[in-house]
């Protein structure tokens, strides 16, 4: 864009940045120098390490994909749409980001608890029941995590302009056509950098799972509750674990930022 | 007026903005209950202040024994100081021996078992003599208007229940195990909580049907219990004990008020505590 060094922050604020990277970066540091490497490979292959790992895994990315499912259409309304109480409405979106997690979890056990509610009647009527199961966790999961995709796609959406699409529209291309062909690969690094965001979000979620979903080996138990678990019986294994959380997350984000947004 | 339950270290940080005013704070922290300032009224003197790590199940006891030494102020008992505030600080047993360790600053140890109050002592992080101050025997909870019809330990194992146990770990959930193994019931348990606090409110909010939790919480909780026999023998001891050796008068004071007949043992057996 601009020519090489023109665009460099002065050296105050360069040295200000690189000191909140230290912020970021010093508590990874102080994990791994406390890390019990000769006992990592015991720790980790734990069958219980293993079985939390696995429902991490499961319940970040099918919380993911509820949120991308969701989010883009809240994205589109929030940008496109003509909103009574916009404001309003965006600080709705904005809630969870702000709110304590154990607060996002006693309010989904209020709303979706089988005394909740809407969850009384899904007990009742269908017989469904999300708190202390899988789909529980997704939903607390889902819940922290939808404003990172919502928040990112609709800065991008609104970026891009509505000029494209109704280019498009003039052209004759049908709604759909318009959004799979023109919006869609417009905000691309967008919704990646929106579905990375989420997923993080979603792997390290604590307290709404806890809270809402409760604690069962297999079912809900995921890496951090495993972490907060071992942080009290036998802290090697926590360091172990949180580790190998920070490995995994570390790998997906690089992954997707290299897949999904140019350099 | 300074505010008597401020901890400590807040006091010393907002003092070291000036080196003048740092000088003064150390002075008032080396000498309590010998500064300036006037007050006199109950706990708005100076006190000496007692900083009392406790098991969050022991909140409501040491918010009581807190306002009651607020109320005594200067008519302290005899031989004690002119007065004493308590400051609680509350967390999991094992946490708190953990923040010990780290070097957190504390004058008693309260735990709510004997497991935990052992790793501190044997990391050396309590030295004063160890004393019971009380047990907390299980019941077996149930949600309000008992709609899963709970009538024994057995039904536990039922698996059309949501039941929910303390986790491995945590005091009641090694106690809960331990009783249901010797028992001879195995639970088809839906949640393992990682505090006796949260299982009994999630037990309260007819969340769960059925729980084991700790007889103090469940009456804090206004919880509804099934007699379920065999069960008030599995019950957790209460240690307390003074972080250091040789501990000042302040502390000796508070420790003397969970003696048998003191107002910190009494509140305990209000607050449904068992004789230790």
């Amino acid at each position: 864009m601009s020519k090489a060094g023109a665009d460099r922050p002065p050296a105050l604020l360069a040295g200000v940045g690189v000191l909140a990277l230290v912020l970021l970066t010093l508590p990874v540091a102080g994990l791994v120098q406390r890390a019990p490497w000769s006992a990592l490979p015991g720790l980790l292959t734990d069958s219980t390490v293993l079985e939390a790992l696995r429902v991490s895994l499961v319940v970040s990315v099918v919380a993911t994909a509820v949120c991308a499912a969701l989010g883009v259409p809240l994205a589109l309304i929030l940008a496109r749409v003509r909103l009574p109480f916009p404001r309003l409405v965006r600080a709705f979106v904005m809630l969870p980001m702000v709110m304590p997690p154990v607060v996002g979890g006693t309010a989904l056990l209020f709303a979706l608890g089988r005394r909740g509610l809407v969850g009384q009647w899904l007990d009742s009527w269908f017989g469904l029941r999300l708190p202390f199961t899988t789909a529980g966790a997704v939903v607390a999961a889902s819940f922290v995590a939808l404003p990172f995709l919502v928040v990112t796609v609709e800065a991008a959406l609104r970026q891009a302009g509505a000029d494209l699409e109704e280019a498009g529209s003039a052209l004759g291309a049908r709604a759909w056509a318009n959004l799979v062909h023109v919006t869609l690969p417009a905000i691309r690094p967008a919704l990646g950098a929106g579905i990375a965001l989420a997923w993080a979000r979603a792997i390290g979620e604590f307290g709404a799972t806890i809270t809402f979903a409760g604690n069962l080996p297999g079912r809900t138990r995921t890496l951090p509750l495993q972490t907060f678990l071992a942080l009290e019986q036998d802290p090697e294994a926590a360091i172990a674990i949180s580790l190998a959380l920070l490995a995994v997350s570390l790998t997906v984000l690089v992954a997707l930022r290299t897949r999904w947004t140019p350099r | 007026m300074r505010d008597p339950l401020g901890p400590v270290p807040f006091r010393t940080a907002a003092a070291a903005s000036g080196a003048a005013a740092l000088g003064l704070a150390l002075t008032a922290l080396a000498l309590p209950g010998c500064g300036g300032g006037g007050g006199g009224g109950p706990g708005g003197g100076d006190a000496d202040v007692v900083v009392v790590m406790a098991a969050s199940s022991l909140t409501d006891v040491l918010g009581e024994v807190s306002a009651s030494f607020e109320t005594l102020g200067g008519s302290g008992p005899a031989g004690g100081p002119a007065a004493v505030t308590v400051v609680p600080v509350l967390a999991g047993s094992s946490a708190l021996v953990a923040q010990l360790a780290e070097g957190a600053d504390a004058d008693i140890l309260m735990t709510a078992d004997a497991a935990t109050m052992q790793r501190a002592v044997g990391n050396g992080s309590v030295q004063g003599e160890v004393a019971s101050v009380a047990a907390n025997a299980l019941v077996l909870a149930v949600a309000p208007g008992n709609p899963g019809q709970v009538a024994s330990l057995e039904d536990l194992s039922r698996t059309d229940l949501l039941v929910g146990l303390c986790a491995a770990g945590v005091p009641c959930g090694t106690l809960a195990d331990r009783a249901l193994n010797r028992l001879g019931v195995e639970p088809a348990v839906d949640t393992r909580e990682l505090n006796a606090r949260a299982l009994a409110t999630k037990i309260a909010l007819g969340e769960l049907d059925a729980g084991l939790v700790y007889a103090t919480d469940a009456a804090a909780s206004g919880l509804e219990t099934v007699a379920a026999s065999g069960l008030g023998r599995f019950a957790n001891s209460y240690l307390m004990a003074s972080i250091d050796a040789d501990p000042p008068a302040a502390v000796r004071v508070v420790l003397a008020a969970f003696e048998p007949g003191g107002l910190g043992a009494e509140a305990m057996l209000e607050a449904g505590f068992g004789p230790p």
